[in-house]
Order: structure tokens, then C-alpha cells, then sequence
């Protein structure tokens, strides 16, 4: 092979290449999106529709903070006092009030799920 | 005496057929490398469940190249046969040289000839492939399918890399096989090799599976240099989730599309679906844990230990390895920064919604790659996840290394 056909080979290749598999994939791409727009318009998903809306923002500053909030049960209070105080022994005093903390984007127990499965690395 | 001499004749023979004797030096420079493989698979987890396997064929290969030695046929006289044999004759063809009538008595190969009629035939990929469909999540993808693009930048290493071999004297069909090597993607760079050049599979396979399992090492530098911190700390919207109805047209869309336009990607993108499908139809739960457990690591075995025992001293010690080498390495770069700038783009047309550092997780190497976009991202912010984001491109890459391959296989197959 000369230089001539090398470079000959070389361009049809790397247009070629390229070219089709950004055509195959962009294709998919397209695809995908429509036919998901479809299943999503005949089947709209049942877990949004079932979400309950939120409580207004407004009627939550009326309402007091208990010191142990409502819905949690005992048991969970217990467990937590005795987490304190084998974090802290005595010095950690008495429990006085338990709240779920502010959780703006994921919930403890998705940030564990996603902690371990990227871990390994 | 003559005991004596018989005793030391017998003894001499085996002595003359043993490795000390038959092997050269190559053999064992060979060995020390399959060594430093084994120990960088058992201390170091380089990619241990291919790297142990092809490392131990590499080792058995040069102690007994035998036993990858193809069938023969001996020719035996007639006479001599059955003195040896009580006078029994035998059903084996016969041919007459002169007056004389032989037998041609066919020889069993060795061990790894037959194995490595997997890779040979192209059998061992596409069911390799079966079983990573069957242990892939789409959804990501479909939730994201531009991720599609990623994964097609991401197959840039694959052609210039090409163009490299070209220039350093390879011929068309092997620079297509050393260019695949860019996929990160064994068993499609096992696939178009054996199609290509399967005198080059030693090196190349033993290139593509080296560089996968250093993917941690090779990428970071190469996204850290093309993307700002601005850039890395971006964080990208939650996905969407995905319904079971969209999961289970996936697999059956993409393999009639692909096989329509392209049908050496077939075997490939096909058994990738076909997993896939048995995975997400929840109907054929037995065969998709077959598929995804027992037949891959079966599959994995065989494939590991034949490719690895390709790579005798003769063949894998020459300068053409090296270039192989290297070639691959740059492969994988190209690759890498392909996706990475693709991802860039794609930040600039979004308004700063799309994180580049998931371009780089479409150079397949699942879920390797996703997991370098992972800890890179988090490396600036650690409330960062980009696993799953990076996810869409890594699977996309997986097809999009898929197709190149048909690509490569229709041009210069």
C-alpha cells in the first residue's frame, strides 16, 4: 500500500465510522424518545399520580414542634437515645427533643444505597 | 547392559521432550510476564475474573505449546500397525506409497485447540455478550437517551487509532483490529480480530484487557485536563424512572433497527438484546440468571484461558506487540477525550445541565468507566453521583462499540 492509498483508506474509514455510528445512534435516539413519549401518554405512570400533594408551606409554621415528633414510635426513640449515648456516653446529657432532619435531596437510606454500590472502587 | 541402555535411552527421551529442552528463551520471558499478570490480577484486582484466566493460559501455553497444537494425521504402515496391535486392523483411511500400504492414523490436538474454536468461530463473544445484556440496566439509557451520543464520540479512539496503524506499516485488516481496541470492549475486540487478523488476537486481546482494567489510571488525567472544576461539580437532574413496557421494547427495537442497517453488528448487538430481554420480560427468570451467572462465567473461562494461550513467546515478543501497545493506549485516550468534549458540547447546548465527565463512561469498559466518572465527580464534590448518569453513555458505548464493529467488518472484512 502506497502512501496515496493509505491516506485513501484512512479518510473512508474514519468518515465512514463516524458518520454511521452517529446515524445509528442518534437514530435510537429518536426512537427511544418517541416511543417512550408514547407508553407515557397510553400508561401515565401510576406511582406520580398516587403521590399526595404536599402539605402548603403555610400551614406547617402553625403548627408547634412536639419535642419527640409525632410518628415516630418509641422504640426509634430509644434506639436513637442509646446510639447518643454510645457516640457520647454521658457527657451527651438527656435526649429532649427528636426530629427528622432536613433532607433536601436524597433520604439516608438512598445516600447509603448509593455509597455502597459505588464504594468499590 | 542392555536394561542399562534401555533405561538410559528412555530416561534421555524424556528429558529431549521435556520443556527444558524444548523451549527457548522467549518461552520463558513469556512466563515471567503471565506471572506478573497473575499477580497483578490476585494483589492488584486487575480485572481478576479475565485477567487470572488469560494469564494462567499464557503460563500453560509456553510451559506445553502442545496444547494448543491442531489436530495432525501420521501415516503408520499397514504391517507395522497391526504387529503392534496383535494383528487387529484398524478403519482409518489407507494409502498406498510405492508398494507400501500406510494408515493414516489421525492425531487428537491439544487441549486449548479445541477450546479455542470458540473465539476462533466467533462463538465465545455474542454469549458473552448474551450474559452482559442479561446483567445490564438500559434504564438509564432510555431515561436519557441522548446518552446515545456519548457513547458514539466516545468510539472517535477506535478510528483515528485506525489511521495510526495504518501509517506504521499494518495492513487494513489488521489496523481495523487494533483500532477496536479503543472500544474498551473485549469481547467485540476479540470478535472483529478473530474475523480481521486472528494471527494479531494474542496481542490485542491481552492490549484491550490490560487497558480495561487500567481505565481508572488512564482516564482521570485525560478528564481533569479537558474539563474545568466548574465543569466536574456539575450536578446533573435526578433520571426519570422508567416503565417495565418501555424496558422490554428496548431490546427488541434496537436489534431490528441495528440488524436492518447493519448486519455484521448482529451477532453482537443480538445477543446483547436477547439477554437483555430475558432479564427485563421477568418471564424467564431461570434463564436469565443461567445466562448472567453459570453460562458467562463458563464462557469466561474458556475465552480466558485461549485467548491468553494465543500469546507464545514467538509470536507475542516483537515489536509489533509493542506498537499494539501503544496503538491501544492511544485508542483508549482518543476514545476518552472523544466522549469527554462530546460531553462538553452537550454542558454548552444544555446551559451547564449535562456534567462532561460522563462523556468519558462511553468507551464501554462497564461498569468500570461510569464508576472513573463517579469518583472523578465526586473528587469535587462529594454529594455529586454521576453513576447513574454516566451509566446511560457506558451501555450506549457497549452499542456503539458494537456497531463500529459491524462497520469495521463491512469495510474491510
Amino acid at each position: 500500500m502506497n502512501f496515496d492509498q493509505k491516506v485513501q483508506l484512512s479518510i473512508i474509514v474514519l468518515l465512514t465510522g463516524l458518520v454511521i455510528v452517529f446515524v445509528m445512534l442518534i437514530f435510537l435516539t429518536y426512537l427511544i424518545k418517541g416511543y417512550s413519549a408514547i407508553i407515557r401518554n397510553i400508561h401515565p405512570d401510576e406511582k406520580t399520580k398516587n403521590i399526595p400533594k404536599a402539605a402548603p408551606a403555610a400551614q406547617k409554621a402553625f403548627v408547634p414542634v412536639p419535642s419527640v415528633e409525632a410518628g415516630i414510635p418509641e422504640e426509634t426513640v430509644a434506639v436513637i437515645a442509646a446510639a447518643v449515648y454510645a457516640m457520647y456516653g454521658t457527657s451527651a446529657g438527656k435526649v429532649q427533643s427528636i426530629r427528622r432532619a432536613v433532607q433536601p435531596g436524597r433520604s439516608s437510606w438512598k445516600m447509603a444505597g448509593l455509597l455502597e454500590n459505588t464504594r468499590p472502587f | 547392559m542392555d536394561i542399562w541402555n534401555e533405561f538410559i535411552n528412555s530416561v534421555e527421551g524424556i528429558f529431549k521432550a521435556s520443556g527444558f529442552v524444548s523451549n527457548d528463551w522467549r518461552n520463558y520471558v513469556m512466563i515471567a510476564i503471565s506471572g506478573i499478570l497473575i499477580y497483578l490480577a490476585i494483589k492488584k484486582q486487575f480485572e481478576p475474573l479475565l485477567l487470572l484466566p488469560i494469564a494462567f493460559g499464557m503460563l500453560l501455553v509456553n510451559l506445553y505449546p502442545a496444547i494448543m497444537a491442531a489436530p495432525q494425521t501420521t501415516m503408520q504402515l499397514v504391517s507395522d500397525y497391526q504387529a503392534a496391535h496383535g494383528g487387529a486392523t484398524a478403519n482409518y483411511a489407507m494409502v498406498t506409497i510405492g508398494n507400501q500400504q500406510y494408515y493414516q492414523i489421525p492425531q487428537v490436538g491439544g487441549l486449548f485447540y479445541y477450546l479455542y474454536q470458540g473465539v476462533k468461530l466467533g462463538i465465545y463473544p455474542p454469549l458473552i455478550f448474551l450474559g452482559i445484556g442479561a446483567m445490564t440496566d438500559f434504564g438509564p439509557l432510555i431515561a436519557n437517551p441522548k446518552s446515545f451520543l456519548l457513547g458514539a464520540a466516545a468510539q472517535l479512539g477506535i478510528f483515528t487509532t485506525f489511521i495510526g496503524a495504518i501509517f506504521l506499516g499494518f495492513t487494513g485488516k489488521q489496523a481495523g483490529a487494533i483500532g477496536i481496541i479503543g472500544g474498551a470492549d473485549g469481547p467485540t475486540a476479540i470478535f472483529v480480530t478473530s474475523r480481521l487478523a486472528p494471527e494479531l488476537l494474542g496481542p490485542i486481546a491481552v492490549a484491550a484487557y490490560s487497558y480495561m482494567a487500567l481505565v481508572p489510571i488512564i482516564q482521570p488525567p485525560i478528564m481533569k485536563a479537558l474539563t474545568t472544576k466548574k465543569e466536574r461539580s456539575i450536578v446533573m437532574e435526578q433520571l426519570r424512572p422508567v416503565s417495565k413496557l418501555e424496558r422490554i421494547l428496548f431490546p427488541i427495537i434496537v436489534t431490528v433497527i441495528v440488524s436492518l442497517l447493519l448486519p455484521d453488528a448482529c451477532p453482537l448487538v443480538g445477543m446483547l438484546m436477547l439477554g437483555n430481554l430475558f432479564r427485563e420480560s421477568g418471564v424467564v427468570g431461570r434463564i436469565s440468571n443461567t445466562a448472567q451467572n453459570e453460562l458467562m462465567n463458563i464462557i469466561t473461562i474458556f475465552l480466558g484461558v485461549t485467548v491468553g494461550a494465543t500469546a507464545t513467546g514467538s509470536v507475542f515478543l516483537s515489536m509489533q506487540t509493542i506498537e499494539i501497545i501503544i496503538l491501544g493506549l492511544l485508542a483508549f485516550s482518543f476514545g476518552t477525550a472523544g466522549g469527554v468534549l462530546f460531553g462538553k458540547l452537550m454542558c454548552w447546548t444544555s446551559h451547564g445541565k449535562v456534567n462532561p465527565l460522563i462523556g468519558s463512561a462511553g468507551v464501554s469498559a462497564v461498569p468500570m468507566a461510569a464508576r472513573v466518572s463517579q469518583k472523578v465527580g465526586q473528587e469535587e464534590n462529594p454529594g455529586n453521583f454521576l453513576l447513574m448518569h454516566a451509566m446511560g453513555p457506558n451501555v450506549s458505548g457497549v452499542i456503539g462499540s458494537a456497531v463500529a464493529a459491524g462497520v469495521l467488518i463491512s469495510i474491510l472484512g
